[in-house]
């Protein structure tokens, strides 16, 4: 999102406001005392850094709570816009925990040696996986007739949205190749495919024309209403991965990466744990039922098949 | 309607005020509100239209980017934050073919293949479209990028602060309305006390002045405004009123006094009215009956074979006299038929220079006795024969005449006759008398014609009636001409002359009926009962007449003089007819009638009422008694004989009298059914004229030249004439 795209926002929000909202009050903010210990800092990276902030914040907290005895003052969020900027949060050390979908897990794991150790249910999803599909009235029926044709992935960081399609294509034979725009020329011996920054803007291109295509979560897919599935027609699906993984950064008290561990682990089994999970839009985390090497292995195998393509 | 405005129109004034008073309330506080209500919603209107097209603007520029891209995240982020302000009711972003991209209320509608018909209808408008629905405006436009559009926005909001507001302003018109209405009804009555009280005060006044209570007044008032006039002025017409009412009652009072005086005279009048009826009832009766007894006898006399010619036209001068008698006694009930317009013309076919050569003949003998001269000029063409009332032209003059010989002690009377062809006008005669009596005094010309003035005039011939001119002048004036009076040389003391004119109506002489010779009766049939006949009178002589008249046919005769003798005889000798006086001393024959036909066996007695009384009502009593016919005084022989074949149904032997001509009319009786001669015969019998005219009506579809006969002798009233025909023709 563009910063003029906030900027009218914020004018809107403020008109709003001015025509039927409540005026909001002014009531002072008590200013906590200065910690005395460390913080536990959990990262993420998102366009809507306030929302995300507020969902993360109850389990940082619970955390830190929890994790006092390791020297741990609070809990705190940090937001990242992209992923290169979470690389140099976790490099530096800013962030100690980072919740994401497999393939920016590996890439951040690759680039800063942070380790994997837990599998996150987001929404109460162990795994997913990708579908390809297609607006219900095109004649396109399987992968192979997309050839010469435009489809549309979430983003360059996305798991379900890049990573898990891309990854099947080449594994497939096929030849995708990146396109700057949806209308751009596709050769007819490649299948082109170009981003649309989320996973609605892809369906939505998809309704209306603009690409062929489009690659998203079957979570996504199976949440839509069925009369916006029924617009739709899948056509093919990947194999599935872990729904999110949690990174810990490199040189961090193993002590305290432990209790991490075993503190997410449990947290679903206390109250004030399953009210910083709700909040968090999670339901539990486990251990990686093959053991974490082989779990990982799959995943690093699509995640250099992306590498060798992007390169 | 007409119900509403009665209602209107009976309400009192107080009503009407505040009727009227608190309608233009309510309709001035109605049309506020609405008026109010109107500017409300066109204020919002506008101030709405204005809030969505400024969000609509902004919105434009915050999606266009995003809509080029089709960017669903960001439009339906922005839709999704848009939506929890609860500001709008609607928001929806199309894309470029009218599908919805992102929708502010309902997410799921999203994504759909198919396009909006608002999102097409939007991406046709160059201009912000405005939709008016019940809850909500819709307001959206197209979003242009370049020179086409890329999409379109849609959004709504509620118009519910709209219907708050205009809920407001009715309330507040309510609440305002009965403010106001309470303060015009007390308007209302305020005025009413200020306008009505004193109207009600002139309409309380104004009722009593109309129910008659003059003195009425309201009491003075110091507005000098309308209804202050309004009092002043009523109290000033109330007082000329009462004036004026003063001046009529005592106006009304002496005209009530005038009347009541007019009343009593006018009651004396038709006291001394009735004591004149009453004189001359008795007049009647006491003159007929002696003079029923001379005419009687003198047909009697008349029908003997024995009397040499000479002897017979004396006893027809005594028998026409005294019919001359009876006609002047006829004359004093004429005079009251007179004065009660009653007297009617009774017209027939008749000779006119005969009546003129009998009254010569009657005053040629007064003339030799008088040894005066007598000299009657008639003229050549003098009609034979004429129509009209010969008995009223004899008597005319008759008294003339008479009137010239009592006052010529010497000279000449002269009788001449004028006649004057029907020209442009009826035919006439005019009749001038002239005497060498002493004449009139100019003073008495016109008091002679007055009835009752013979003691002033002395130039009545009536006999000492004092009636003749008078009676003379109506009877001209009664068939269309007049009598005047002048003196000779225009100066008293050398004879009068006395001028006469009347219209006459000209007849075919060939038509006319000439008196016939009738046929006489010398006696009964063959074979005839001996009927036991038994004559009541209290009069020998008229007994006798009866007796003379009956016993040469054969009838078994007695005699009785009074009600009483008459019951003894019925009692032992059951006579078949009584020939009933009505007036008699002890018992009349009204009496005797009722007493004998209130007997078991009376039956077989008919009984028939000899009467000298001429009045109706008195007929009708006679009927009621008993008797079966009338007969009057002085009657014909004819009249005898002719009811005693109707009621004992004799057969009568005649010997006949051949006459010169006989051209009487012969009617078709055999066409005429017999009811009707029955019903009229009944009818004429009471009198009943409505129902005499009613059955010749009938009778005239059978027979018109009978009904018509009929119908004329109705007119003249000779009653017992139409009987006698009915007599002889009902079987």
């Amino acid at each position: 999102m563009t910063f003029s795209r906030y900027l009218y926002l914020i004018l809107l929000l403020a008109f709003l406001t001015a025509c039927g909202g409540s005026s909001p009050t002014n009531t002072p903010t008590n200013t906590p005392p200065p910690p005395t210990g460390r913080p536990l800092v959990l990262g993420d990276i998102s366009d809507e850094p306030i929302e995300t902030i507020a969902g993360t914040q109850p389990i940082a907290d619970y955390l830190a709570t929890q994790l006092a005895t390791y020297g741990i003052s609070h809990g705190e969020v940090k937001i990242a816009p992209d992923l290169d900027t979470m690389i140099t949060m976790i490099e530096t050390g800013e962030v100690d925990i980072y919740f994401d979908s497999p393939y920016p897990v590996l890439v951040i794991s690759d680039a800063t040696d942070a380790e994997p150790i837990l599998r996150r249910f987001k929404y109460g999803v162990t795994e997913y996986h990708t579908v390809f599909f297609v607006a219900q009235d095109s004649p396109i029926t399987s992968l192979d007739e997309l050839n010469g044709h435009m489809i549309a992935f979430e983003e360059s960081f996305s798991t379900s949205g890049y990573m898990l399609p891309l990854s099947y294509l080449i594994e497939n034979d096929y030849n995708p190749t990146l396109k700057p725009a949806p209308d751009a020329i596709i050769n007819d011996d490649e299948i082109g495919y170009t981003f649309s920054t989320a996973d609605d803007t892809t369906i939505q291109w998809v309704v209306s024309g603009r690409v062929t295509a489009g690659a998203i979560d079957n979570v996504t897919l199976g949440r839509l209403p069925p009369e916006t599935q029924e617009q739709l027609r899948v056509i093919a699906a990947t194999g599935d991965v872990p729904r999110q993984l949690v990174l810990v950064r490199p040189g961090l008290d193993p002590n305290l990466v432990t209790a991490i561990h075993d503190e997410l682990l449990t947290m679903d089994e206390n109250e004030a744990g399953q009210a910083a999970l709700e909040a968090f839009l999670t339901t539990q985390f486990d251990e990686f039922p093959e053991g974490a090497t082989i779990a990982l292995q799959r995943m690093r195998e699509l995640y250099e098949l992306v590498q060798l393509s992007d390169q | 309607m007409m119900l509403r405005s009665k209602l209107w129109q009976q309400q009192p004034l107080r009503h009407k005020f505040a009727i009227l008073i608190t309608t233009i309330v309510l309709i001035t506080t109605t049309v506020s509100t609405l008026v109010t209500i109107q500017r409300e919603q066109a204020v919002f209107k506008g101030e709405l239209e204005q809030q969505s097209q400024l969000l609509l603007t902004t919105l434009s520029a915050s999606t266009a980017d995003a809509l080029y891209q089709l960017d669903a995240d960001y439009l339906g982020d922005l839709m999704h934050n848009l939506s929890r302000s609860n500001f709008m009711t609607y928001g929806r972003i199309y894309d470029a073919d009218g599908r919805v991209i992102a929708d502010a209320i309902t997410p799921d509608a999203r994504f759909s293949a198919t396009p909006d018909p608002l999102g097409q209808q939007l991406l046709t408008t160059t201009d912000t479209l405005f939709i008016w629905e019940d809850t909500q405006l819709l307001a959206g436009q197209a979003v242009i990028a370049g020179n086409q559009p890329i999409g379109a926005i849609a959004v709504g909001l509620p118009t519910t602060p709209l219907t708050i507001k205009i809920a407001d302003a009715r309330n507040q018109g309510i609440f305002l309305g009965i403010i106001i209405l309470a303060i015009g009804i007390i308007l209302a009555f305020t005025t009413s006390r200020t306008i009505v009280h004193p109207i009600q005060r002139l309409t309380y006044a104004a009722a009593k002045l109309r129910a008659g209570d003059f003195s009425q007044r309201v009491p003075p008032t110091k507005s000098q405004d309308e209804i202050g006039e309004l009092s002043h002025g009523f109290n000033l017409m109330a007082a000329k009123l009462e004036e004026l009412v003063s001046q009529m009652s005592a106006e009304i009072e002496d005209r009530k006094q005038a009347q009541k005086q007019a009343q009593e005279a006018q009651t004396t009048a038709e006291t001394a009215n009735q004591a004149k009826s009453i004189f001359l009832a008795n007049m009647s009766h006491e003159l007929r009956t002696p003079l029923s007894a001379i005419l009687g006898f003198a047909q009697v006399l008349g029908q003997s074979n024995n009397l040499a010619p000479e002897d017979k036209e004396k006893i027809r001068i005594i028998g026409q006299s005294g019919q001359h008698l009876l006609t002047v006694i006829n004359q004093i009930l004429d005079m009251s038929k007179i004065e009660a317009g009653r007297m009617t013309l009774e017209e027939r076919p008749f000779s006119l220079p005969a009546l003129i050569r009998d009254i010569e003949a009657m005053f040629t003998l007064r003339a030799q006795n008088q040894d005066i001269n007598f000299a009657v000029t008639l003229p050549a063409n003098l009609p034979t024969m004429v129509e009209g009332d010969n008995v009223k032209i004899r008597q005319i003059l008759i008294n003339l005449l008479g009137n010239a010989f009592k006052f010529s002690a010497q000279g000449h009377v002269q009788l001449q006759i004028f006649y004057i062809p029907p020209h442009d006008q009826q035919a006439q005669i005019h009749i001038t008398i002239k005497d060498t009596g002493p004449g009139i005094q100019p003073h008495e010309l016109d008091l002679i014609f007055e009835p009752f003035m013979q003691a002033e005039s002395s130039r009545d011939g009536g006999q000492g009636t004092g009636l003749g001119l008078p009676l003379s002048r109506q009877f001209a004036q009664l068939m269309g001409g007049d009598i005047t009076a002048r003196n000779v040389g225009d100066q008293p003391g050398h004879g009068a002359i006395f001028e006469c004119y009347l219209p006459l109506t000209l007849i075919n002489a060939t038509t006319i009926p000439t008196p016939s010779s009738p046929d006489r009766i010398v006696g009964l049939a063959p074979d005839q009962p001996n009927y036991r006949i038994l004559i009541v009178d209290d009069s020998w002589i008229n007994r006798q007449l009866l007796v003379q008249l009956l016993a040469p046919l054969g009838f078994a005769l007695q005699e009785a003089n009074n009600g009483r003798e008459a019951i003894d005889v019925w009692q032992k000798w059951r006579p078949h007819l009584i020939w009933m006086d009505m007036y008699m001393p002890e018992m009349d024959g009204d009496e005797a009638t009722r007493q004998i036909k209130a007997q078991p066996d009376s039956e077989e007695t008919i009984i028939i009422a000899i009467t000298a009384n001429a009045f109706l009502e008195d007929q009708e009593r006679i009927l009621d008694a008993g008797c079966v016919d009338i007969i009057h005084k002085p009657f014909q022989v004819e009249d005898i004989f002719q009811a005693l074949a109707t009621h004992l149904g004799l057969v009568y032997q005649y010997e006949h009298l051949p006459s010169t001509t006989d051209t009487t009319p012969q009617f078709d009786w055999e066409a005429i059914p017999t009811d009707y001669l029955r019903q009229l015969q009944t009818a004429v019998s009471l009198g009943a004229m409505e129902d005499i005219d009613t059955i010749i009506a009938k009778i005239k579809k059978h027979e018109s030249d009978l009904a018509n006969a009929l119908h004329k002798l109705a007119y003249n009233f000779e009653y017992e004439q139409i009987l006698s025909l009915l007599n002889n023709h009902i079987p």
